[in-house]
């Protein structure tokens, strides 16, 4: 069973391997829980449970089994997500998701910023292909002005104007949702 | 759904997730800081002022000059009758493309070329013709020395069938410089960077960006350099780029230690957020005197516009010329406590004068009063 130090590289955690090694077995699991969430339901626990791990494993022990971390969360997930549609999903036992809270304050951090990086996420996928690169790359793959510039073959000020904008667009809309952005 | 396919699903996710983790962390406290108005101090030596600088028993005339603005960008996006009578026809650019493109074992039919039109850079002074042929492969040829600049090939490959197209970096690395000596150049040319498309998994990566520079001193010159991007398995060349600009290869007067104080000083003047200062690195490097410091020393924004054309698009474009010479200095990187990923402000030295002659990063990426 692999543990958390056999993913940190470079005292990073490669969360895409994570993602290779376990999604599918996170969806059997999900699936076979809950038959009638949907496949965009699913997919979205999985990437939930997986965003949890990323946010919180330098607080974890370097021993800790990588498996039973996401079963915990996804359950804790999952958990939430039928509490929340409780007459949607009345032909499953809630109650059997109960007695798994080892990963429950990780979850919860989730949901104080769900509402806002759903808002975000949003504005990120009515973007342009270009944009929403440039946004992963600077992000999530931490890539410098210039590597971003030779990755898509644009310049440097048109990479930087983008961020620019990409910020500014995101600002804008969260003001006019109600966000406030200091 | 197959496993593949569930989790590159996932994976987009998640990548999005933590990319809006990451922009809400540093989103945080920038937004806290105001932005400060730039105001220039003082004058940074007499030498500069009057033109020129003493270094060590040489007296060398300045690098620096003074920016030079564009004043009405969208004029000068077009190619007046002047420039129109020194550069060669449309004719000529083609037979040119087609002559230069055997040499990278490129056959262009000129009954495939679709359209050819004139595109002009006000920005670096430089016009060129872009041939578009009916397969969408573009040659983009300098219209004033007939020179091919780049090439964009299709690669006739569906997504799924590239992305089986796979192989090691050392592979990889080793076709290119096959590629290389095939197109003809020597060993002048060497490895300055590469990258490709998965670089956190590169056995997935099908698509690889390798840069050949010509090496002065053990200093790479990307203004004299040759870019590919190259396929695996079918080694094929997609896109090649070509940049042979002048260098001065200017001697080495400044030693390392006066380049590190020279920035310093700079900072105290462009550091205007008041990040604190971590750490320093430095190295002599070949680069392109820009107006990044100036512009900021002098409290005139990153020199960066946006517009909105008729069909609503925005156009952004920089405001000042941006074809300064090539030239041999000393990047000193200075790493700060609290910039945006730990994004350090790299400052020119130039090695012979000992001038700033310009840098990188040198703005915050929360620039401009119209973000407020």
């Amino acid at each position: 069973m692999k543990e958390l130090k056999d993913y940190i590289e470079k005292d990073e955690l490669n969360i895409e391997s994570v993602i290779n090694d376990y999604s599918g077995s996170l969806y059997k699991f999900i699936k076979s829980h809950s038959y009638n969430l949907k496949i965009e339901d699913i997919e979205e626990i999985i990437a939930d449970t997986f965003f949890v791990l990323w946010k919180n494993y330098k607080k974890m022990d370097l021993d800790d089994k990588i498996s039973n971390y996401l079963i915990g969360v996804s359950k804790n997930i999952l958990f939430n997500k039928l509490r929340k549609n409780k007459t949607k999903f009345n032909n499953v036992n809630i109650e059997d998701y109960q007695n798994i809270f080892s990963t429950k304050e990780d979850v919860e951090s989730l949901y104080e910023e769900q509402d806002k990086m759903n808002f975000i996420e949003n504005i990120i996928i009515d973007m342009d292909s270009e944009s929403k690169e440039i946004f992963i790359l600077f992000y999530y793959e931490q890539r410098k002005i210039k590597e971003i510039s030779k990755i898509l073959n644009i310049s440097e000020s048109k990479v930087k104007t983008r961020l620019h904008r990409i910020r500014k667009k995101i600002k804008k809309e969260l003001e006019k949702g109600g966000y406030r952005y200091e | 759904m197959n496993n593949e396919e569930l989790n590159r699903k996932i994976l987009e996710k998640v990548k999005l997730k933590v990319a809006i983790s990451n922009f809400e962390k540093e989103e945080k406290p920038m937004s806290k800081q105001k932005i400060l108005k730039m105001v220039a101090t003082f004058i940074i030596t007499i030498g500069l002022a009057a033109g020129i600088t003493y270094a060590g028993s040489a007296i060398y005339e300045n690098v620096f000059t003074k920016p030079e603005k564009i004043e009405n960008y969208i004029d000068e996006l077009k190619v007046n009758e002047e420039e129109l009578s020194k550069i060669i026809s449309e004719e000529e650019a083609v037979n040119k493309a087609v002559e230069e493109l055997k040499r990278y074992k490129i056959d262009l039919n000129t009954n495939d070329i679709e359209n050819i039109e004139l595109q002009k850079d006000p920005n670096y002074d430089t016009i060129t013709y872009v041939i578009s042929t009916k397969n969408k492969d573009n040659f983009f040829v300098d219209a004033n020395s007939g020179d091919l600049r780049i090439f964009y090939i299709d690669d006739g490959l569906s997504l799924e069938e590239v992305e089986k197209c796979t192989s090691s970096r050392e592979d990889i690395l080793e076709q290119a410089k096959i590629k290389m000596k095939e197109y003809g150049y020597g060993d002048e040319y060497k490895i300055s960077y590469v990258n490709c498309n998965n670089s956190d998994n590169e056995e997935k990566a099908y698509m690889w960006y390798i840069t050949f520079a010509k090496e002065y001193d053990g200093i790479f010159n990307e203004y004299q350099s040759v870019t590919m991007t190259i396929i695996p398995k079918i080694n094929k060349v997609t896109q090649l780029s070509i940049e042979n600009e002048p260098f001065d290869d200017n001697p080495i007067e400044i030693s390392e230690e006066q380049a590190i104080e020279i920035a310093k000083e700079k900072d105290k003047i462009i550091n205007t957020e008041n990040h604190i200062q971590k750490n320093i690195e430095s190295k002599l490097a070949i680069v392109r005197v820009n107006p990044q410091v100036y512009l900021k020393e002098n409290g005139l924004e990153n020199g960066t516009e946006t517009m909105t054309l008729e069909d609503g698009r925005n156009f952004s474009y920089n405001t000042y010329k941006m074809n300064g010479r090539v030239r041999k200095a000393y990047a000193i990187s200075i790493f700060y406590e609290n910039r945006t990923f730990g994004m350090p402000r790299t400052y020119y030295v130039d090695c012979t004068t000992g001038e700033v002659i310009g840098g990188d990063d040198i703005f915050d990426l929360h620039f401009g009063a119209d973000e407020e």
